[in-house]
């Protein structure tokens, strides 16, 4: 039964390892030449099999997907659907801030712990954070474009930049329906969108991911957000055992092998940048850090320092376009004097280190500076 | 839009074959919709890409039917000129910036627009057969744009001569045979490519991103799995392309042929990218070795051949991009050509065809890392890994993303490449359980759709 549940947890390789099989018995046991016997089925009878199949196998997928509706897309409730929601709820928290920050910090989970009322404490002026979950340059791009749908552009962006969100081949999608698709050019999506995710394996795998989390028992969810988009982790796993877990992931040790850094992505950061400077929105930039294990494995074992410095290089290049105020580097916790206490996990800085670059990067921030 | 998406499996294909057959094929209504279904194809890769293959496509239609069949020389030859000039905007397009950074001029930034090495090439093949009076020029604008538009081969090939694919639209039957050929060959180039090249990508670019700190074991895995993700990458897309036209009764030619069977390079090259070979071969290879025959190279046909090889290969390379490797790769296969045309004139004993087999994928594996490799110098790096320099390096199991199950994947793949046939050669069996096999293998297919790679010849 374990064995069962687990192997539902992750279903892509037993997938993939099945529809290699089958590309394998198909090629090898398929007809030479034109036709069979006299007495073989002719063509039709095989289209009738073929469709008759196709379509049992298509509605069984669909059927389940539909039943088990593991992000709440469709009318079904048996189960409890696993919806991550943070672009939507930072969106609406966003919509409904009052009064309209001045200050933002538009990043991914490695900032959700930026305080906005550290900010207003510090500077006196309204502050949230519009940090999403998975997010990269393009999101980031998106969620400006929001602010700018909304007449609510604050004055001073704060935006982590590291070189795993400018990495090719990024995974991306956290987020069924995602609402800032609609602020990205070029996304498809609507109906045909939905259709096509009935029968995909994305949720064909979070159903039946689901359906072992109803097995084994739910967890707690990985965190919450205040109205003024500050996040809280409610992981209560001791510190250790998480970053051990983040580094034992089998793409931990690839996460940095590629030559250079993405494009597109490259590209959307400075087109975020170009368009805040047009708006008159000053950004500052920092490098957010890595636990110090984990930076030091990286740094020992893989292409993180050539990439570091190839993503500074072009930062400091902004700079002096005047497309960035300032950039800082806390990749290492003594540039911030913080500890390798003050982490969630392996990526994920506390409230208290998050204050603490804070405290290096709001001096630059004073309304006359 | 990709083959492998939604927008086209769902939507675009079954309207545009639905209408296609429902449309009369007399009065230009098939042809018709063809044209409209293609260009809405290529069209949504971007507006201004579609009108430049139209302009090239009107271009060689004026070429062809007006200069080209006049009487006067002169008009004949500014025909001609007409028709080489797509080659001109191909080279504007894929070469200018390149040459241009090399000697510090102006860059233009043009982005290369999707299957323009192909199309060009099919437009340009068209222009000089009618020139030399071997086929007739196509009747109508509509005949021409119909072919070099036509949507299942205008991305990515298989290039396709005009002498095949006139006429037979208007002749093309809606048979069970011809559907039941088309999902076949369709399923299959899907599975192939986004559950074993895209899966094969997954390993082998991390691996060969690291190219400068692999040891033995983890460079020929990165060898192994592109060897086998270019074939699988681009015989998938062919795969499609020849489905695509069966759902059409149109017959596109096959582009592979059970290359990782060959026995010599001779015969890789008549099993691998067929049509490419095929056209080089006609249209460059053979004038260029009949000219420098003509010339006083008849003394020395030997050194004739293989000047001509190095040259068509080079050209070859030079075709997949403007870079050294690429130019290396090729002017390294015409060696190799050379050297077999040679070795064959001599009658020596042929080897035996297990050892013969292996030579050539040996061969053909050297090939690829200066073909897959971004520099010379990353090329010498892998060559140097290959080859020992930098010691066994990691356990393969301790290679990103290589586990038991992708080890049993490049054994089965080596196993499946060998077999003496491919897809163009195959039938599927009519009963129940084969039926059921290939739709569940379109099933997982449709599954794994959401984010399927590019293909690896759409970048040339």
């Amino acid at each position: 039964m374990e064995a069962a549940l687990r192997a539902l947890s992750d279903v892509e390789p037993l997938l993939r390892a099945l529809g290699v099989l089958l590309l394998a018995f198909v090629f090898a046991a398929a007809r030479a030449g034109k036709t069979g016997g006299a007495a073989a089925p002719g063509p039709r009878a095989f289209l009738a099999r073929f469709g008759a199949a196709l379509a049992v196998q298509t509605s069984l997928v669909a059927a389940l997907n539909y039943a088990v509706n593991p992000f709440g897309m469709y009318s079904t409730h048996i189960v409890e659907p696993i919806v991550p929601h943070s672009r939507a709820e930072k969106m609406r928290l966003y919509a409904a801030f009052q009064p309209p920050p001045e200050i933002v910090v538009l990043g991914n989970s490695e900032s959700f712990t930026m305080p906005p009322g550290y900010i207003r404490e510090r500077t006196g002026r309204p502050a949230f954070n519009a940090s999403i979950h998975g997010g990269v340059p393009g999101d980031y791009l998106a969620f400006f474009r929001y602010m700018l749908a909304l007449h609510k552009v604050p004055q001073v962006l704060i935006v982590p930049v590291s070189v795993e969100v400018l990495r090719p081949n990024l995974p991306t999608g956290f987020e069924p329906h995602d609402p800032l698709s609609s602020f990205r050019t070029g996304e498809a999506g609507g109906r045909l969108g939905v259709a096509g995710e009935l029968i995909g394996l994305r949720q064909t795998e979070a159903s039946l991911r689901l359906l072992a989390v109803e097995g084994k028992g739910r967890g707690t969810p990985q965190y919450r957000f205040d109205a003024d988009g500050f996040g809280h982790f409610l992981d209560t796993r001791p510190l250790d055992e998480a970053v051990d877990a983040y580094l034992a992931k089998d793409w931990a040790p690839s996460l940095f092998d590629f030559e250079d850094l993405d494009s597109a992505q490259i590209s959307h950061l400075e087109e975020l940048l170009s368009l805040c400077k047009e708006h008159g929105v000053r950004v500052v930039v920092y490098v957010p850090p890595y636990h110090p294990r984990a930076a030091a494995v990286y740094e020992r074992t893989s292409r993180l320092p050539e990439l570091k410095a190839q993503m500074l290089s072009r930062l400091h290049q902004w700079q002096r376009q005047s497309l960035i105020l300032a950039v800082h580097d806390f990749s290492h916790v003594e540039s911030f004097a913080g500890s390798a206490a003050m982490f969630h996990d392996l990526a994920h800085p506390t409230a208290e280190a998050s204050r603490r670059m804070l405290a290096v990067m709001l001096p630059r921030l004073a309304p006359d500076s | 839009m990709l083959f492998p998406s939604h927008a086209f499996l769902l939507v675009f294909l079954p309207a545009a074959v639905l209408v296609y057959w429902l449309v009369p094929p007399q009065g230009g209504w098939r042809k018709g919709w063809l044209l409209l279904s293609s260009a809405v194809f290529y069209g949504s890769a971007g507006v201004g890409w579609l009108l430049l293959l139209l302009g090239m496509t009107g271009a060689t239609h004026l070429a062809a039917r007006h200069l080209m069949s006049s009487a006067r020389p002169a008009a004949r030859r500014l025909g001609l000129a007409l028709v080489f000039a797509n080659l001109a905007a191909l080279a504007a397009f894929k070469y200018y910036d390149p040459v241009a950074t090399a000697l510090n001029a102006r860059l233009l930034r043009l982005a290369l627009p999707l299957g323009m090495s192909f199309y060009t090439f099919n437009l340009l093949g068209y222009g000089l057969d009618v020139f030399r009076r071997r086929v007739e020029p196509a009747a109508t604008f509509l005949d021409l744009a119909a072919y070099s538009t036509f949507f299942p081969t205008v991305a990515s090939g298989p290039l396709m001569r005009w002498s095949d694919f006139r006429g037979q639209v208007d002749a093309a039957r809606c048979t069970d045979a011809g559907i039941e050929r088309g999902i076949f060959n369709l399923t299959l180039g899907l599975a192939k490519k986004l559950l074993v090249a895209d899966w094969l990508a997954q390993v082998a670019d991390p691996l060969w991103g690291a190219s400068s700190s692999l040891g033995l074991w983890g460079a020929w895995i990165a060898l192994l799995a592109y060897h086998f993700r270019i074939y699988f990458d681009f015989s998938g897309y062919s795969d499609i392309a020849v489905g695509l036209g069966h759902l059409l009764g149109v017959s596109v030619p096959a582009n592979f042929k059970a290359p990782y069977t060959a026995r010599s390079m001779t015969e890789f090259w008549q099993r691998w990218h067929v049509t490419l070979s095929e056209w080089f071969r006609d249209y460059l290879f053979f004038p260029l070795s009949r000219g420098l025959l003509r010339r006083g190279g008849s003394r020395h046909p030997s050194l004739v051949r293989a000047l001509t090889l190095v040259t068509t290969m080079s050209l070859i390379g030079l075709w997949h991009g403007p870079s050294a490797g690429f130019l290396v790769w090729g002017a390294y296969q015409g060696l190799l050509l050379a050297v077999n045309a040679q070795l064959r004139d001599g009658r020596r004993t042929p080897w035996r065809a297990g050892w013969a087999r292996a030579a050539t994928t040996l061969a053909v594996l050297i090939g690829w890392v200066v073909f897959r490799s971004s520099s010379l110098g990353g090329a010498g790096e892998m060559y140097a890994a290959l080859f020992g320099a930098r010691g066994w390096g990691p356990a393969p199991t301790s290679l990103p993303g290589v586990g038991l199950e992708f080890l049993l994947l490049l054994g089965g793949l080596a196993v499946l490449t060998n077999l003496p046939r491919d897809t163009g050669e195959l039938r599927p069996r009519r009963g129940w359980a084969y039926a059921a096999a290939l739709a569940a293998l379109l099933t997982i297919g449709l599954m794994w759709i959401e984010k399927p790679a590019p293909f690896l010849y759409f970048q040339f």
